[in-house]
């Protein structure tokens, strides 16, 4: 799990173009969006690309997504969960 | 000949109270003095700022550079008009986004469809730069963008005059921008627009007898108001255009009838800034234009400077707005004739490909 | 100074039909133009339903009058088709049409024609077919149109997302009102392509069935192809002919949300805006207008904003609809399509319903129309257009 962290870590600053950021900026548990990295919709979307080409996984439901993409460890725990 | 124009107020009184540039000359300092920059590939790039000193870094890590450019380009053009948000946003590309429009459609191409990033989809609109300036000031008024190849600019300028005249707005900001990409610079090529191999000199631009010319690109953005101020460069008077004519006496009559209904006569001209590109297939048009003018005006050109490009009308604007201000005439646009001094009236003379012309005319306040 | 803009001639070509008679009996009969995709080349095929103008481009030059073999964007075949359709009906005179403009708008341009470019492109840089991209850039589509037309008083492209052809018809008025044009061809065009299709896809906002704006259960938008032009005149040049105007355009408004890129304000702050300043302009309470032709995509977030916005301006709304469930959003022409159905409202005296309409938003408390009506007296339709970067526009149009 830790090793998938780091991993989706390095993916979502690359994705996203967080230049600023390193992986040891973001905290596992912080909110993504909103506060914490006060990323948006459209990067919500650009996550999902990076979960379905690199995890095989695939979120259709909005809803569904906003649970899954809460944090680096929600989603890290997803993929566990559904590999 | 098709001569079009969508008429102008010409007793309207409307002054450049504030600049931005970002060129293949380093001007986004607001610098006028600039050092030529000399190519031996035929391109000229833009000079960047680090663009971190002027935007947010947070709104623009999704930018590509366009973006940026236009961006921020039009927040130097704010602060340098004192206004914290204008009324209106109206936008002039040629091309648009280019370098998001290639890269959401390579990965279509690539991916076969699948797993695409919708961000660079959402930058492709071409109104992409006039909205991201609204949404960083949010600004909530009057948001356009003209898509015209090299009538844009001019069609964003006739639009920004004509607000002011409406008075539905005290501050207009209008704005040029166009990129190069690599791939765009290769389709081009092959429409034989570009120099397979440019002098290296600065003059051998004008002095190689070959067809093409050099690429370029930019972002220049003008602050417009009908108010003046201790800031103010000049006035806009008038802007035309004008589609394929027939020979010189076709452009001889739009260029007297322009002068005429700004009540400008010829010999009040005391500079024309040419858009000679050094495509000896289309640059005698400029030679013929110059025998229409007085012995009192000087001759000076840009396109060395910024390149060509759709919207490279804006690079020669900003370059007469510095011109009109500070009364200094750079040695870079090579003038020749004239008195070179005592620059009350500017004529700018674009056309590209013979096809599509235009006529700026500024003038000091 | 100001004078008064009417609009003497329209031309519509849809999923729905290939002219205005022909849309008008398609929503008469109350037919959606939904269906399968069948001229892009996508794997989309048979997932995403569209509203595609059920011709071929080879039905489409010959409509237009182009040579079979002629590579040129299928953008560029429908806003000719609509264009001659608007002009025909407008009948100038020799001396109107020497000084009659054109402002044409579009998104994709000939990217229908540029992205089979770049599959070969992409291979090796020096293949691909040129032919195929010399009409890329939104302005090449309007200066075919204008020398096809005989267009000699002048010609622009607009490009503005959804709201593209409605801020053409904005700056054709704004032009006649100004006195700086006497007559105009307004409006605009865009074709499916690949790169729109997978675009709005990777969006999410695309709706796998019908479209059902306004309905709580929506979800998404279908994507359609179009174009819709009017030929406004000058009060001066409709005198000197002696014609009997359709309508006239007495408001139009453009603001910016300055909310999000792709979103709307959850509030319609911009629509609202929009709304509002086009009636001011048009010198009309919020009572007097008849029918709002809403811009209603049927996704989550337009329609929700949008409906607050309506609220918010007329309290209890008048009639309203999206005929975006027969035509598709048509994208850049949606404007200039949804500005034929707001004249014909008035001429022909109908209202259009919302199709598939069967549950309130929750957090509205307006509902749409979905009935058909008929022989109903319609003095002023407002019509709204909502684009990409929150680029809001609307337009009065009104009974003269």
């Amino acid at each position: 799990m830790e090793n998938l962290i780091a991993k989706l870590k390095v993916q979502i600053i690359e994705e996203l173009s967080l230049e600023d950021l390193t992986p040891e900026d973001i905290q596992d548990d912080e909110p993504l969006f909103g506060e914490g990295l006060g990323l948006d919709s459209i990067d919500a979307l650009s996550l999902v690309v990076v979960l379905d080409r690199e995890y095989g996984i695939q979120i259709d439901d909005p809803e569904q997504g906003k649970d899954i993409l809460y944090s680096i460890k929600t989603i890290a725990q997803y993929i566990t969960d559904n590999k | 000949m098709i001569h079009r124009w969508f008429s102008q107020n010409v007793d309207l009184v409307i002054y450049i109270n504030g600049t931005g540039a970002i060129t293949p000359q380093k001007t986004f300092d607001g610098r006028f003095v600039f050092e030529a920059n000399t190519t031996t590939e035929p391109i000229l790039w833009c000079q960047e700022p680090d663009y971190k000193t002027c935007i947010d870094p947070r709104a623009a890590r999704r930018m590509s550079r366009v973006i940026k450019m236009g961006v921020a380009s039009a927040l130097i053009a704010l602060k340098d008009g004192g206004v914290e948000c204008p009324d209106a946003i109206v936008t002039g590309s040629g091309f648009g986004c280019m370098a998001d429009t290639e890269l959401f459609l390579t990965s279509i191409i690539k991916n076969e469809e699948k797993f695409l990033n919708p961000a660079p989809f959402i930058h492709s609109t071409h109104n992409t730069i006039s909205s991201q300036i609204a949404l960083l000031k949010k600004c909530t008024g009057y948001n356009q963008t003209y898509v015209h190849g090299p009538i844009s600019f001019e069609s964003a300028l006739l639009d920004g005059m004509m607000l002011l005249d409406e008075e539905k707005a005290q501050s207009v900001l209008v704005g040029g921008v166009d990129e190069m990409t690599s791939n765009l610079f290769s389709i081009t090529s092959r429409f034989d627009k570009w120099k397979e191999k440019p002098n290296a000199s600065e003059c051998g631009f004008f002095g190689s007898d070959s067809k093409g010319s050099i690429a370029g690109e930019g972002s220049v953005f003008f602050l417009l108001s009908k108010n003046r101020n201790e800031n103010s460069y000049g006035r806009i008077i008038d802007v035309d255009t004008f589609l394929n004519p027939n020979n010189q006496f076709d452009i001889k009559t739009c260029v007297d009838q322009f002068l005429n209904k700004a009540h400008v006569k010829i010999d009040d001209l005391n500079l024309c800034l040419i858009g000679k590109s050094g495509d000896n297939r289309f640059d005698t048009i400029y030679d013929d234009f110059i025998s229409l003018m007085s012995e009192n005006c000087s001759f000076g050109y840009f396109k060395h400077l910024c390149g060509e490009y759709l919207t490279a009308s804006s690079f020669a604007v900003w370059m007469s707005a510095q011109i009109l201000n500070t009364q200094i005439l750079p040695k870079e646009i090579i003038a020749s004739g004239g008195k070179k001094n005592n620059f009350k009236n500017i004529l700018i003379y674009n056309q590209y490909r013979n096809k599509y012309h235009s006529l700026i005319l500024l003038s000091i306040c | 100074m100001a004078g008064r803009v009417f609009v003497t001639g329209f031309g519509l070509i849809t999923a729905i039909g290939c002219n205005v008679a022909e849309c008008l009996e398609s929503i008469e009969k109350q037919h959606s133009g939904l269906g399968e995709i069948s001229y892009v080349d996508t794997q989309n095929k048979g997932i995403i339903p569209v509203c595609e103008v059920k011709r071929s481009d080879k039905q489409l030059k010959e409509m237009a009058g182009i040579p079979p073999d002629k590579i040129i964007s299928r953008t560029l075949l429908l806003g000719l088709i609509a264009a001659k359709e608007a002009f025909q009906m407008a009948a100038l005179s020799d001396e109107a049409k020497m000084e009659c403009g054109l402002i044409s708008a579009n998104t994709v341009g000939g990217m229908d024609r540029s992205e089979q470019f770049y599959v070969d492109f992409l291979k090796d840089k020096k293949t691909g077919k040129l032919a195929d991209v010399v009409g890329h850039e939104c302005g090449y589509s309007t200066e075919y149109i204008a020398e096809k037309l005989g267009i000699q008083g002048g010609a622009t492209t607009i490009s503005t997302a959804c709201s593209s052809s409605a801020n053409a018809i904005m700056l054709g008025a704004r032009l006649i009102k100004n006195r700086r044009i006497k007559t105009a061809i307004v409006g605009g065009c865009d074709a499916l392509a690949k790169f729109t299709i997978n675009g709005f896809s990777s969006l999410k906002i695309l709706d796998k069935d019908g479209c059902k704006p306004f309905d709580e259960n929506r979800s998404g938008l279908n994507l359609g192809e179009g174009a819709g032009y009017l030929v406004l005149e000058s009060e001066d040049s409709v005198s000197l002919s002696g014609k009997t105007p359709i309508c006239e355009i007495t408001g139009y408004a453009n603001t910016c949300d300055a909310y999000h890129q792709t979103a709307s304000s959850p509030d319609g702050d911009g629509s609202y805006r929009a709304m509002r300043d086009a009636l001011f302009l048009a010198g009309l309470d919020w009572e007097k207008i008849d029918y709002i032709n809403a811009h209603g995509t049927g996704t989550q977030n337009n329609d929700l904003s949008e409906g607050n916005a309506i609220e918010r301006l007329f309290g209890k709304a008048p009639l309203f609809s999206s005929t975006k469930p027969f035509t598709g959003h048509t994208l850049g022409a949606a404007g200039g399509v949804e500005a034929v159905l707001s004249c014909l409202s008035i001429c022909k005296k109908i209202v259009y319903p919302n199709l598939r309409w069967q549950e309130p938003i929750k957090e509205l408390s307006i509902k749409p129309n979905t009935k058909l009506i008929k022989n109903l007296s319609v003095s002023h339709v407002l019509s709204n257009s909502f684009g990409f970067g929150g680029n809001d526009t609307s337009l009065v149009f009104s009974k003269c």
